[in-house]
C-alpha cells in the first residue's frame, strides 16, 4: 500500500508538470489574440483611436471655445482703450466748460451791455429819429430837412420785415437829417452822441462851412452851371448833411443760437469786447 | 500540511507580454484624457478673463455716459458762449467804423500845425458809406499842400491819404484841395 501512495504523488507532481509546461507553451502575443476575437478587435481601435480622438476634442475645445474667447479679451481690451481715450477727450471738455462757467458773470455783464446798445426786441425807429432831433435842439442845431412822419412809417415798417429774417443777422436802422449851426456846436452834438449810452455809427458826413459853400458856388459859376449851393446861410454857420446807423440783431439770430454752438475754445473778438466794455459798460 | 501549497489554479496566468500591454492601455487612456482637459481648463480661464473684461468694459462706457451728462450739464453755459462770439464778431465791422468826433478833428488840426509854416484852412469834412474820411481846404501854395501830404502821410491814425483833386484859385492865389484818407485812430481813444 505505501507503494501505491508513491505511485500517485509521483502522478500528482506529474500533472504539476504538465500544467507549467503547458503554460511555458502558451506564447501567443496579445494582437493575435485579439484578431481571433470581435471583442479583441475593438479594444484594439479604441486603444489606438485614443490619441487622435484625444487630439481631436482638445483642437475641436480650441476652436470652438478658447480662441472665440480670447478674440473677445483682445476686443474688450482695444475697446478699453478707445473709450479711455474718450474718457480724457471728455474730461478736457469739462475742464474748458468748468472754466467757462467760472467766467459765466462776465460774460452775462457783456451780453447785457450788448443788448443794451444793440437791441433784439420790436424796433423802434421812430423813438430813435425822435432822440436824435431832440439831441440836435439841445445842441443848437438847425434841422433845415426833416424826415417826414410817413418816411419814418415806412422805414419802420422795412425794418420789421428785416428783423423777422430767418438768418442770423444784424439790421442797420439809418436815419439821415441836415443841420445848420455853428462848427463848434456840430462838434458838440457829434460828441454828445459818441458818448450817448447807445451804439450809433455816423455812416455818413458832408459838413461844409463858408468857405465850403462859396468855393462850391463859384465852381458851379465858372463851369456854367445853376449855382445850386445856398449862399445865404450866415458866415459862422455850418451846414451838415449826416446820416447815422443804430444796429438790431434780427430774430433769426436768436434761432440760430437755439441750434448752433461754436466750439469750446472760440472766444470773442478781444479788441471789440474790450471797446464795447470801456464805452458802454462804465456809464 | 496547509491546504493552499496544495491549491492548483488551473485559469492561466496572464503572460508578461499581456500585463505589458494592459498596462500601456491604461497609460494611453490617463495621456489621452489630459489634453481635452487641459483644453478644458484653458477656455474655461479665457471665458473668465473674457467676463471680467466685459465688466470693466460695460464700467468704463458707464463712465463714459456720465461725463457725457456732465457735459450737457454746461449746455447753457455754452449757449451763452455762443451768444457773445457771435454778437461781438458780428459787431465788429462795425465798431471800426465807429469814430471819437472830437478826437478826429483834433487829429486833422493838430497834422496840419505840425507842418510848421504851412498855411492852410480846411472848410469842409466829410465821411463816405465805405468808411473813407475827406477834408476840403485851401493851402496858400503847392508847396504848403505838399508839406500838407507829407505830414498826413507820415502819420500813423491816416491810412492811403490820397488827393482827390486839386484847384488853383489865382484871383486869391491860394490851392483848394480835398484830400481822402482812412482814418483809423478809432479804437484807441475810449
Amino acid at each position: 500500500m505505501p507503494e501505491e501512495g508513491l505511485q500517485d504523488r509521483k502522478r500528482e507532481k506529474g500533472v504539476h508538470e504538465l500544467v507549467k509546461d503547458a503554460e511555458k507553451g502558451r506564447k501567443a502575443p496579445l494582437p493575435e489574440k485579439f484578431k481571433k476575437s470581435g471583442k479583441n478587435a475593438l479594444k484594439m481601435i479604441l486603444y489606438y483611436s485614443a490619441p487622435l480622438i484625444s487630439i481631436a476634442i482638445f483642437l475641436l475645445i480650441l476652436v470652438l471655445g478658447t480662441i472665440p474667447a480670447v478674440k473677445g479679451i483682445v476686443q474688450s481690451n482695444n475697446e478699453i482703450e478707445e473709450k479711455n481715450g474718450e474718457i480724457k477727450e471728455l474730461e478736457k471738455q469739462i475742464k474748458v466748460l468748468e472754466a467757462l462757467r467760472l467766467n459765466e458773470a462776465d460774460v452775462n455783464m457783456d451780453l447785457a451791455t450788448i443788448d443794451k446798445i444793440v437791441p433784439s426786441e420790436k424796433t423802434q425807429v421812430a423813438k430813435f429819429v425822435g432822440e436824435i432831433e431832440e439831441m440836435a435842439k439841445l445842441y443848437n442845431l438847425e434841422e433845415s430837412k426833416y424826415e417826414s412822419g410817413e418816411t419814418i412809417e415806412k422805414l419802420e415798417e422795412e425794418i420789421e420785415e428785416e428783423l423777422k429774417k430767418e438768418s442770423a443777422a444784424i439790421i442797420h436802422i439809418p436815419t439821415s437829417s441836415e443841420y445848420i449851426a455853428t462848427f463848434e456846436d456840430i462838434k458838440e452834438f457829434l460828441n454828445a452822441l459818441y458818448y450817448k449810452d447807445d451804439f450809433i455809427i455816423v455812416s455818413s458826413l458832408d459838413m461844409q462851412g463858408y468857405e465850403a459853400r462859396e468855393y462850391q458856388a463859384g465852381r458851379q459859376r465858372e463851369m456854367g452851371e445853376q449855382v445850386t449851393i445856398d449862399t445865404t446861410i450866415p458866415v459862422t454857420e455850418w451846414t451838415m448833411k449826416v446820416t447815422f446807423e443804430k444796429y438790431q440783431f434780427s430774430e433769426g439770430f436768436s434761432k440760430y443760437l437755439e441750434e448752433n454752438l461754436v466750439s469750446m475754445q472760440s472766444k470773442p473778438n478781444e479788441e471789440t469786447l474790450i471797446f464795447i466794455r470801456e464805452k458802454y459798460s462804465s456809464q | 500540511m496547509p491546504v493552499y501549497k496544495h491549491t492548483i489554479d488551473f485559469l492561466p496566468k496572464p503572460s508578461t507580454e499581456e500585463v505589458e500591454e494592459r498596462f500601456k492601455v491604461s497609460k494611453a487612456g490617463v495621456y489621452a484624457a489630459i489634453l481635452p482637459l487641459l483644453a478644458a481648463l484653458i477656455w474655461l480661464a479665457a471665458v473668465f478673463i473674457n467676463f471680467y473684461y466685459r465688466n470693466e468694459v460695460k464700467q468704463v462706457e458707464a463712465e463714459i455716459l456720465a461725463k457725457r451728462v456732465e457735459v450737457d450739464s454746461y449746455l447753457e453755459t455754452r449757449r451763452k458762449q455762443t451768444e457773445l462770439v457771435l454778437k461781438v464778431d458780428s459787431l465788429t465791422d462795425l465798431v471800426q467804423k465807429d469814430f471819437f468826433p472830437q478826437k478826429f478833428f483834433d487829429d486833422v488840426s493838430d497834422t496840419i500845425k505840425s507842418t510848421g509854416d504851412a498855411q492852410a484852412t480846411i472848410y469842409a469834412y466829410g465821411r463816405e458809406e465805405d468808411g473813407m474820411f475827406s477834408i476840403e481846404g485851401r493851402a496858400n501854395s503847392y508847396l504848403d499842400l505838399a508839406k500838407i501830404m507829407v505830414v498826413f502821410t507820415g502819420k500813423r491814425e491816416f491810412e492811403n491819404v490820397i488827393i482827390k483833386s486839386i484847384h488853383y484859385n489865382p484871383e486869391r492865389n491860394n490851392v483848394n484841395f480835398e484830400i481822402k484818407f482812412y482814418y483809423s485812430g478809432l479804437l484807441e481813444e475810449v
